[in-house]
């Protein structure tokens, strides 16, 4: 029996892999080669086979592929069985310790964890309760130690066994057996050995010869004692390999660190190595492995990353939950549309799908499939909504677990796969791989769920969903990827049986590399200390601090020709990072051999660059077609354009479709406007009950607005109320009256340009003059801003107003006034001072009202011009307005406005 | 480390707790770290010792230096590195987490950040206005026709809830303020406030029941998500510890000594905190009451105030610190000048340490613009701050440890009071050709790469946003000219014209610009297939990069793509959503605005423009403090809360204009007046004193200023600040110890002089890369079965092993439907049991097998074959092998070989359901299976077998298979073609009668027109 020790990178699996070979060369397979994981003996058999060797796969293992021809009849519960053993056992015994906390999800893996740590190290529900009562631990531990006892019994009658007894199941059985057939055993890439471990390898050890590998780092200590009390002689190993060349790497920040690994890859890839032969380490997934990821596929760099994802992450899991939520929420048309958006829903990939949305975003129709059917247009949302109608009678369904297994298990016929078409890259196909693994291990995951409940209780289905939930959070999910040449992204705990001539260490940062350990609220230092003392090796804050420092050993041991050490200088807040203090002691100890910043990388485009911008529709044709398009214009239209020429573009020739409005913004003051104005549309001729007319009004635009009830409603409700309320008993002007409201005109200017126009209201004195009267409904000083506007030439309404009136409407015009109807009411404008107006703008001449017109005339026919010519370039009047314009994303006016001034001196 | 004897004492002061006043610049970092250090050296372990910082990045650099100072002791500094030395939020984190049970939390709790929780709240807010619209809708319209903003409940109940918490009001006794006599009160403002508090009362206890619905909701979906926020981490900690003596015994009992940095800026919950968890005597702060300017997060200076008297009460000794070791005379002389007499500043001398060399001109500048209204004045002001950085890049000399040398942008500040304040300076600067960087305020989401890059999620999520896709369109993502947008909305909407493209006449559109628009097209149409399925940063960055968006783009468009690209990423990572959720989650980020600009790479020569906020703790060569007529936003909120509860404005029923404040709110605004007004001047001590060489403040004159910042410098330094002058003057102001130079002026500068070259930050040279064309893709490793089904169907090997597809049930092959020569996973798992079962009774194992299992094995032990195996000397059964062919790793499992009279035979056996007749044409389906084993073989034993056969057990029919060489040289050519196949992905069609037997037949498989078409992308 032979223990090799040795720090990291000295050589021990080459020691055990050159005894290995001699039994290959022999065609013997009388011996077990025995990693900690399936990738780790995957690894190691593809390398041996690699080497020319044809031998049985077998003879390469695993400890749990030992346990499962040692110990068959039982079974090692799944990370989301134990869980679901847990939650149960926390249902049973509702120990008041944990009251408070039993319904937490974290707090119930908490649990599960302990037991795990608690079995593994030998420490079965019964001894921890002896430790407890003799040992005098807090009182939660005895509750723990009732909730372990209840799992354990749980687990067991559905034929599950915990690590711990397991192991010792095993041990027992190879104690008196052997392994048939095999002399010689070999156990390499393990930090260390629990006792319920180290007991199978002493009974290993009665039949067989054996031969442990262990790092030497304090936390093997105990293995390696005990395995010398055994008998084993040790081997002490130096470090062999020789030194890479080290390179340190600062980097502004994490993303350009990640892209100056692309470039070292990708340099590395150009000089003719293989990227199978470099590595990415991390020290756990953590927010670096996403980065580095995302940053390699960027360079077209193939990467393997060895983590799993939560099972409830993955996209069909997420659809099939947005289905159930969206069945349970009675159809709930937000938590329909969740699902149909998905693209596994098969209609999410759809335009129809996109449509759809809008529409129901538009219209909120609340609840139920029938509703959401008048807005479904294409044959494949209507086929959605007609498969999720069969699901309408589970909602209040009580079945038995095994009936809702086999009902949820049709969801799967939900979802709609992409169908190949051939030749895809390897990344869609990858994508593919994991949604079929995904459907695979949801099936699983509901017969865990099944299985884990009473049959004979029948249940609904949320309790049993809720369950299914529980298995999918707990489940990770790791999708087969065994293409040959890419670059691996390991952390550091995989990256134990790697050795790989050019390897990257990224992330070196204080509280990532070493990883500060999160404190356990179970088993804390004290009742750690006092299981080790009975005789329970459980971790402490030390020995996972000794573990850190030999997982940093480990990542940076796995280079044979290039080590690059990397960090970020900075984080995202732009805050200094402090680098690892393992890095700056390895630096001290080995100085790297170059010292670099990271270098600004980025891949070349594929398309053509860019053309300068024009910005104006230069075309004659186009010019032609855009005049035609808007020959005909509102005032507004006219006054949009001369705000900003690409407001009109954009709202006019473009007419651009925005999403709808959420809830809450549909009761915005133009809405609001709208609903003023029919309000004095109707008050003109009917009067009368103001709180009846205002009702039927409001409820009427609410509902057309598809404003929900709730607190934005009613605010606006009496927003407009009193502000209606407070202009009411000034709606008639002295002297006047109300002859017409809303009155449309349509009024040709010249030059091909029509304009469009509804005048809100027309009053007329007893000698038929008529004052053409605009609401708004804004505050007492926009009324004013709007007269100076028009006094500017910057807003031409009255002025079109009054042309539309006379020629149009044959009135005899003197004045046009505006009526603010929001706050105070205000009424501003100008009239030929007729009697009672004193207060309701400024008396003036007919020369006036004949310039406003005028002038309306010219600045509208001059916009028609420039839309005609193609001047579309952001040129705000007002820029303070560019804040509240729905296009001021598209625009781009930092941009265009030095352009059009460039374009400007050009031309001068 | 050398201390000054002031310092010195402070940080060795034993026998009491400690105080230390420092002034700023004058090392209080230095002494904090030296304190820790002599603790440990006078044996205190460095696990003992609590050292609460204000920042992370100051937890950081405490930690860095005190692993420095211990650097040659690894036992200890490996000690130190794991010292509690962090901000109290995280030290409450982690207290928490170790005590999750008895603080009754989830252990696993997530730290929500401030855009997270303001989500949070935004969303319990609605929630409770809307409840309480439907639970007491008269209640609610009496408080909307009361309230003064009854559009605008939401936000102010929140800020008045966030206040609560913060200074520890109970809500409930909110609602039990008791009413005053107005003729009680004194002075006529106030006896009007009582009236308004009677009259209102209803409404204002239906405000105070909002606020504690607010406050259950907002718990409740905390709960439910497992999450804390800040206010959370204190409050709880603090619950705990009050709860449960034994914690906050062992919590005590952990720290021989905890020592505080900026205690100025502590709330009073915070103290509370630590007051209970500190040992007397053994406690150590260090702060500067003139420092104090986080009263917006609700800091209050009273709390250090109050302990540096309560420790002179005591007879304890204050350590005052008040000598200067960043600043030149002059400067400091100026900052006392300004503050000698001003609200909310204590004086104090500073000392100025640091020697510098001397110089000629002035170190303190006033800068007045004017113009005809206060825009264009605060223009010109702008526009000669950008003319001064000019001027004193390149002439102005500095002292560095290097010695002498000339001034750059880098060595520059500029600091504004808030980014509202800063789109002149940023426009002067470009006119200037200034490079220089936005830090922070709340711009990151209207950057341009920031809208950019949201709108084009937005088209992702949904191509009918035409918004979202103009944007996309028009942007260099795209960039196709406004001609073709016509073009294109010619065409349909513009998500569907981009679909339709292809089918409609584009030959008058820009040639250029339609090859974008077809690549737009299928770049769109691939990233909406995957949106669900790779990481949005991934999707996005396909379009950054192949449009060559980020081209001539500088550092700071760059470190903005980057950022937002991170951003989405870590969202992605954390819990994936749907696409449309997190355009969503991103709008509500940006409608909150607190998301500041991508973090500048430092090493960029380039000025800095940021608040008086963010340059707390920094220091510069040069400071602008500019625009200092911006003063904060004075309006005042509809709701507040002070001394007296909760107070509002109502609606005065006189004058439906005009608010009335009823006495809680008058109390609570001449609190937060007064406060606000102390803080302000603060913010003015602390701006003025980051300057080490060279100081210039300025303003535009403007008849209403928001800010007193240019009366109080104007008066103190004698400047009138309504002139205007010709020229700059130098104002000696003799006997004070420093001279300024003044410049008032209404006049724009000169461009005359020489624009700075645009040494735009990160503009260096962007290396482009080629993207990888990576060969080798093809897997690793092989499967026997796969090969053989590969060589039946390579479209049905790909579907069904290479992707892993398992056809629903409704497709699966029934037990009527005649069988093939497939692999086992297709089948019924019945058929696949079964199978399972024979050729484990034929490996020799005992198993449960079902009495035809056992028939069948029978059968073959029955066979000639049989009775020559039980003749074998060697017989091996179920031999799992790997070996390497053509660059892959081979793994099968010969079920039988065996060595008879020298001959090696090869045995593979069958339950397929075949007559015997049929076998023969059956065992050809399995010859390359065979014939691989048979190589595995060969290179095991270094000899060919003699013989290979397929026995059907049905039938019992035996069928021989040739393994000659040329058959093997098939067998590897096939594993080439099938590496081939899977390094392209080509896996042909090879339609024929099997389809009809296919599970993937009119579904995944496109080799007919399906009967029920699977959906295509759009």
């Amino acid at each position: 029996m032979r223990l090799l020790t040795g720090p990291p990178g000295s050589g021990k699996t080459r020691r055990v892999l050159e005894r290995v070979r001699c039994y290959l060369a022999e065609r013997c397979w009388k011996f077990r080669l025995v990693a900690p994981t399936a990738t780790m003996a995957e690894h190691l058999r593809n390398e041996l086979a690699r080497e020319g060797y044809v031998f049985r796969a077998g003879v390469v293992t695993t400890l749990s592929q030992l346990l499962a021809r040692w110990a068959p009849e039982w079974a090692e519960p799944t990370e989301a069985r134990l869980l679901l053993a847990v939650r149960q056992a926390l249902e049973i015994t509702s120990p008041p310790a944990f009251e408070r906390v039993a319904g937490f999800a974290g707090f119930q893996s908490a649990l599960a964890r302990s037991l795990l740590e608690l079995s593994s190290a030998g420490c079965h529900a019964a001894a921890l309760g002896a430790v407890v009562r003799n040992r005098g631990l807090p009182p939660h531990l005895s509750a723990l130690a009732g909730v372990y006892a209840e799992a354990e019994a749980q687990l067991a009658r559905d034929g599950f066994l915990l690590r711990g007894a397991r192991l010792r199941q095993a041990a027992e059985r190879l104690g008196a057996t052997g392994l048939p057939d095999v002399s010689e055993i070999f156990f390499d890439g393990f930090f260390s050995f629990s006792d319920p471990e180290l007991d199978l390898i002493e009974a290993l050890s009665r039949h067989a010869s054996v031969t442990v590998t262990l790092p030497e780092w304090p936390g093997s200590a105990p293995a390696r004692d005990r395995l010398l009390r055994c008998g084993f002689q040790e081997e002490s190993l130096c470090r062999v390999r020789p030194h890479p060349k080290v390179t340190l790497v600062a980097a502004a920040a994490p993303d350009y660190e990640c892209n100056e690994i692309a470039r070292r890859i990708l340099a590395e890839a150009a000089a003719g190595r293989p990227l199978r032969e470099m590595g990415v380490i991390v020290r756990s997934a953590g927010p670096w492995a996403a980065a580095v990821e995302s940053a390699l596929v960027r360079f077209g760099i193939p990467v393997r990353a060895y983590f799993g994802r939560r099972l409830a992450d993955e996209s069909v899991i997420r659809f099939f939950a947005a289905v159930i939520e969206a069945l349970c929420a009675d159809w709930a048309h937000e938590k329909v549309l969740e699902a149909l958006i998905l693209t596994a829903s098969g209609a999410g990939r759809q335009a129809g799908a996109d449509r759809f949305e809008f529409d129901v975003r538009a219209r909120l129709p609340a609840r139920g499939l029938d509703t959401l059917r008048q807005f479904a247009r294409t044959p494949r949302v209507r086929g959605f909504l007609d498969r999720l109608e069969t699901l309408e009678t589970w909602r209040r369904q009580l079945a038995p677990p095994s009936e809702w297994r086999a009902r949820l298990s049709r969801l799967a016929e939900f979802f709609w796969p992409e169908r190949p078409q051939g030749e895809e890259p390897h990344d869609t196909a990858l994508v593919w791989r994991r949604q079929a693994a995904t459907l695979e291990a949801y099936q699983a995951a509901l017969e865990e769920a099944a299985s884990s409940m009473p049959e004979a209780r029948p249940v609904t289905l949320e309790e049993f969903w809720n369950a299914v939930t529980a298995v999918l959070e707990a489940t990770v999910l790791r999708v087969r990827d065994e293409r040959r040449n890419v670059v691996h992204l390991l952390d550091a705990y995989e990256a134990r049986q790697w050795e790989l001539p050019v390897v990257f260490v990224c992330g070196l940062l204080e509280g990532e590399f070493p990883l500060h350990p999160t404190p356990d609220p179970m088993l804390d230092e004290q009742a750690r200390a006092v299981l080790n003392r009975a005789g329970y090796r459980v971790g402490t804050a030390s020995a996972r601090e000794d573990e850190e420092r030999l997982l940093w050993d480990v990542a940076v041991s796995r280079a044979t020709t290039k080590l690059v050490l990397s960090w970020s200088r900075f984080n995202a807040k732009g805050e200094e990072n402090l680098r690892s203090f393992f890095l700056d002691e390895f630096l001290s100890a080995r100085p790297a051999d170059e010292d670099a910043e990271a270098v600004a990388l980025r891949p070349r485009s594929l398309v053509s660059p860019r053309a300068p911008r024009t910005v104006r529709v230069a075309d004659r044709a186009l010019q032609t077609e855009i005049a035609q398009r808007n020959r005909t214009l509102k005032p507004t239209g006219i006054e949009d354009f001369l705000q900003c020429p690409f407001l009109f573009f954009a709202r006019y020739t473009l007419d651009l479709e925005a999403p709808p409005e959420a809830p809450d913004e549909r009761v915005d003051f133009a809405g609001r406007g709208e609903m003023a104005h029919k309000f004095l549309e109707r008050w003109a001729t009917q009067k009368g009950d103001f709180a009846a007319l205002f009702e039927e009004l409001f409820e009427a635009w609410a509902e057309r607005q598809a404003i929900p009830p709730g607190y934005a409603r009613e605010a606006a409700r009496l927003e407009l109320e009193q502000n209606l309320k407070r202009f009411v008993p000034q709606f008639s002007l002295s002297g006047l009256e109300t002859v017409e409201t809303e009155k449309k005109f349509r009024l040709e200017l010249g030059d091909g340009l029509w304009i469009e126009g509804r005048i809100d209201r027309v009053d007329r004195d007893a000698n038929g003059r008529a004052i053409v009267i605009d609401y708004k409904y804004v505050k007492p000083y926009r009324v004013s801003q709007r007269i100076r506007g028009h006094e500017d030439g910057k807003l031409v309404q009255g002025g079109l107003y009054l042309l539309g009136a006379r020629q149009c409407l044959g009135c005899s015009v003197a004045g046009f006034l505006l009526a603010g109807v929001r706050g105070k009411p205000k009424w501003d404008g100008w009239h030929l001072g007729l009697p009672g107006l004193e207060k309701a703008g400024v008396t003036c001449t007919e020369d006036v009202l004949e310039e406003l017109a005028e002038t309306a005339r010219n600045r509208a026919l001059e916009a028609f011009a420039k839309i005609g010519a193609g001047i579309v370039a952001p040129d705000p009047a007002a820029p303070e307005l560019c804040e509240h314009c729905t296009f001021r994303d598209v625009c781009r006016i930092e941009v265009e406005a030095p352009t059009v001034a460039a374009a400007a001196e050009d031309s001068e | 480390m050398s201390l000054s004897a002031e310092q010195s004492q402070a940080a060795h002061r034993m026998g009491q707790d400690v105080c230390v006043s420092a002034g700023p610049g004058s090392g209080k970092t230095r002494v904090l770290v030296e304190r820790f250090c002599w603790l440990v050296e006078q044996g205190v372990s460095p696990l003992r010792i609590l050292a609460i910082t204000f920042t992370e990045k100051a937890a950081g650099e405490i930690k860095n230096r005190l692993v420095e100072a211990f650097r040659d002791r690894p036992d200890t500094r490996r000690q130190v590195e794991r010292a509690w030395v962090s901000t109290i939020h995280s030290f409450c984190a982690r207290l928490l987490r170790e005590h999750a049970l008895a603080a009754g939390l989830d252990p696993e709790f997530a730290v929500l950040d401030e855009p997270a929780s303001a989500e949070m709240l935004a969303e319990s807010v609605r929630e409770t206005w809307d409840a309480l619209c439907a639970g007491d809708p008269h209640g609610l319209r009496a408080l909307l026709e009361s309230f003064v903003e009854p559009d605008n409940l939401a936000f102010p109940l929140v800020q008045a809830y966030q206040a609560a918490r913060a200074r520890g009001v109970d809500l409930q006794a909110l609602s039990q303020v008791g009413l005053t006599d107005p003729e009680s009160e004194r002075g006529s403002r106030r006896q009007e406030a009582v009236r308004v508090s009677q009259r209102y009362e209803a409404q204002r206890r239906l405000l105070a029941d909002a606020l504690q619905q607010l406050d259950r909701r907002y718990r409740e979906r905390k709960r439910a998500a497992a999450a804390l926020d800040f206010a959370d981490l204190i409050e709880r900690s603090l619950a705990l510890l009050e709860n449960h003596p034994s914690v906050l015994t062992a919590v005590r009992g952990s720290f021989d000594h905890i020592l505080m940095d900026e205690m100025q800026d502590t709330d009073p919950l915070q103290w509370k905190l630590m007051d209970r968890i500190r040992t007397p005597g053994r406690f150590f702060a260090v702060g500067d009451i003139n420092q104090s300017i986080y009263g917006f997060r609700y800091a209050e200076p009273e709390v250090f105030r109050r302990y540096r008297d309560q420790i002179a009460a005591q007879g304890g000794q204050i350590d005052e610190l008040r000598e200067n070791y960043r600043s030149r005379r002059e400067i400091l002389r100026a900052v006392e000048r300004v503050f000698r007499s001003v609200d909310g500043v204590e004086p104090h001398v500073l000392k100025p340490l640091r020697s510098f060399s001397p110089k000629d001109e002035p170190s303190v500048e006033v800068l007045i613009g004017h113009g005809k209204n206060s825009e264009a004045a605060a223009r010109i002001e702008a526009l000669w701050v950008a003319r001064r950085i000019v001027e004193l890049v390149g002439s102005l000399s500095l002292d560095s440890r290097e010695g002498r040398r000339r001034a750059g942008f880098r060595d520059i500040a500029v600091l504004v009071r808030n980014m509202n304040a800063a789109p002149p300076l940023e426009e002067a600067f470009r006119e200037f050709r200034i490079p220089y960087l936005a830090g922070g305020g709340k711009a990151f989401f209207e950057t341009r790469q920031a809208r950019d890059l949201l709108h084009l999620l937005r088209a992702i999520a949904n191509t009918c946003d035409e918004v979202a896709l103009a944007v996309v369109l028009r942007s260099p993502l795209v960039g196709v000219k406004d001609e073709t947008l016509v073009r294109l909305k010619g065409i349909g909407p513009l998500g569907a014209a981009l679909w339709r493209l292809h089918r409609h006449d584009t030959s008058a559109f820009d040639a250029e610009d339609l090859a974008r628009l077809r690549w737009f097209c299928d770049r769109l149409r691939a990233a909406r297939r995957m949106r669900d399925d790779v990481p949005p940063d991934q999707l996005l960055a396909r379009f950054v990069d192949d449009s060559g968006y980020e081209q001539g783009a500088d550092g700071r468009a760059r470190a903005n793509t980057a950022k937002f690209l991170s951003l989405v990423r870590d969202i992605w990572r954390r819990r994936p959503l749907p696409l449309r959720l997190l355009v969503d989650h991103l709008e509500l980020r940006r409608r909150m605005e607190r998301e500041p600009e991508a973090p500048p790479d430092d090493s960029s020569d380039v000025v800095r423009l940021m608040t008086v906020h963010q340059a707390k703790g920094l220091e510069f060569p040069i400071v602008f403090v500019a625009a200092m007529h911006k003063g904060p936003n004075r309006r005042q909120p509809p709701l507040l809360l002070g001394p007296g509860g909760l107070g509002a404005k109502w609606r005065d029923p006189a004058d439906p204009d005009k608010p009335a404040k009823d006495l809680a709110y008058l109390e609570a605004l001449g609190d937060l007046e007064a406060r606000e007004r102390g803080e302000e001047h603060r913010l003015l001590y602390v701006a003025m004193t980051r300057a080490q060489e060279h100081l210039v403040l300025s303003f535009a004159a403007t008849r209403r200023s928001g800010s007193d910042w240019p009366e109080i410098v104007s008066e103190a330094l004698g400047v009138e600040r309504n002139a205007v002058d010709r020229a700059p003057v130098v104002l000696p102001l003799a006997g004070k110890g420093f001279s300024v130079r003044l410049w008032r002026t209404a006049a724009e500068p000169e461009r005359a002089v020489a624009p700075a070259p645009m040494n735009t930050p990160g503009a260096e040279e962007v290396v482009l890369w080629d993207r990888l064309k990576p060969s080798g893709q093809h897997d690793a490793s092989v499967s026997v079965t796969s090969l053989l089904l590969y060589q039946n169907c390579p479209r049905r090997y790909y579907l069904a092993r290479y992707l892993g597809w398992q056809p629903p049930p409704s497709r699966r092959r029934s037990h009527d439907e005649p069988p093939s020569a497939e692999s086992d996973e297709l089948l019924l798992p019945g058929a696949i049991a079964f199978g399972q079962q024979v050729h484990a009774l034929l490996a020799g194992k005992e198993t449960d097998a079902s009495p035809e299992a056992r028939a069948l094995a029978a059968r073959f032990h029955m066979s000639g074959l049989g009775q020559r195996v039980a003749r074998a000397q060697v017989v091996e059964r179920e031999f799992d092998f790997v070996m390497e062919v053509e660059g892959l790793v081979v793994r099968g499992q010969i079920d039988l070989w065996f060595e008879e009279a020298g001959r090696v035979a090869i045995v593979d056996y069958k339950t397929d359901d075949i007559s015997r007749p049929d076998a023969s044409a059956h065992a050809a389906s399995y010859a390359i299976q065979l014939r691989l084993y048979a190589l595995a073989l060969e290179r095991l034993n270094g000899s060919r077998p003699d013989e290979a056969w397929v026995y059907f057990l049905r039938p019992d029919a035996a069928v021989p298979v040739s393994v000659g060489p040329p058959e093997v040289t098939e067998a590897l050519r096939l594993v080439h073609r099938f590496r081939e196949a899977q390094e392209t992905l080509n896996f042909p069609l090879q339609p024929g009668e099997h389809c009809q037997r296919c599970p993937f037949f009119r579904g995944l498989c496109p080799a007919e027109v399906p009967r029920m078409a699977a959906p295509q992308p759009v």
